[in-house]
């Protein structure tokens, strides 16, 4: 199965995993990790101590912070993993869904090109 | 509310902060959109060897703002050529004591805004953000004591607090 490693400021990778559950029902092989108070290296040992052999999408909130910082720059990874940045609600379900029909890269594609299809504009509402 | 503790002057450029997540949300989105800066540099010998670092350092950058990653070495000699005042540029550090290597370079620095030191092993707490280890506290003195202005502050909307060594 492929996991998902979220690492975000303060508590959002948390409420986006509630969000989801409340959507999806109770999931498994999500990890939730926050950035707060932590340096890039701290931030990285808890990456790390989060993964598994299994193949891992790792999702940050903002490209460019620190979570994002610490995860693109990995070493000594214990399996393939991707980081995907920008996460919301729509990525979540997308990997959620998703994940048992396709392999890592194309999944990783595929939860960034949902995330951007859950925002739309509709200026004059 | 933006309190600058340069805020009564004219902004000088470059400003140089000390943060030991390098660039990240409160740099390249607080302060970035706070100054409106143009110019961010980030000067470190580890992460300018880093192919995949400084990727992502220049990745995370909104349009328009360039993000240099540099050796502390050419940072001191651009610093001196004066390449980074002419623009609204942030020169980030990750430590006190890199800050300490610029002056030894024969850099002239009126200001350090130190941003960010996380918890270390053997450091202690100044403030939420700004653990010190010993060195660090003694690379900040010097540099008290060869007349920089050294404060601390995290976020634009913070209060600095000034170091006095």
């Amino acid at each position: 199965m492929i996991r998902a490693v979220l690492v975000t400021h303060g508590s959002l990778g948390q409420s986006l995993c509630e969000a989801a559950i409340s959507v999806l029902g109770p999931q498994e092989g999500v990890t939730v990790l926050s950035n707060s108070g932590l340096s890039l290296d701290q931030i990285q040992e808890r990456v790390l101590a989060a993964l598994t052999t299994d193949p891992t999408v790792i999702m940050v909130d903002l490209c460019g912070g620190s979570p994002f910082m610490a995860c693109c720059s990995l070493t000594g990874l214990p399996a393939q993993c991707a980081v995907v940045s920008g996460i919301n609600l729509p990525m979540l379900l997308s990997f959620l869904t998703k994940r048992s029909q396709l392999t890592l890269t194309e999944l990783a594609d595929t939860v960034a090109r949902d995330a951007v299809r859950g925002i739309q504009s509709r200026p004059s509402v | 509310m933006i309190s600058l503790p340069w805020s009564r002057k004219k902004t000088e450029y470059p400003i140089v902060r000390v943060d030991d997540r390098l660039l990240h949300g409160q740099v390249v989105v607080g302060w970035v959109n706070a100054l409106g800066l143009d110019h961010l540099v980030v000067a470190n010998d580890r992460v300018a060897a880093n192919p995949a670092l400084v990727a992502a350092l220049k990745a995370g950058a909104a349009d328009g703002i360039v993000v240099d990653v540099v050796l502390l070495d050419d940072a001191a000699e651009s610093f001196m050529s004066g390449a980074y005042a002419k623009r609204k540029s942030m020169l980030v550090l990750e430590s006190p004591g890199d800050a300490l290597k610029l002056l030894h370079k024969g850099v002239t620095l009126k200001a350090l805004h130190v941003g960010g030191l996380h918890f270390r092993e053997g450091s202690e707490e100044l403030l939420p953000y700004v653990f010190l280890s010993n060195w660090d506290r003694m690379a900040l003195s010097e540099m008290v004591s060869r007349g920089v202005r050294v404060t601390c502050q995290d976020l634009p909307s913070t209060s600095p607090v000034v170091y006095r060594g």
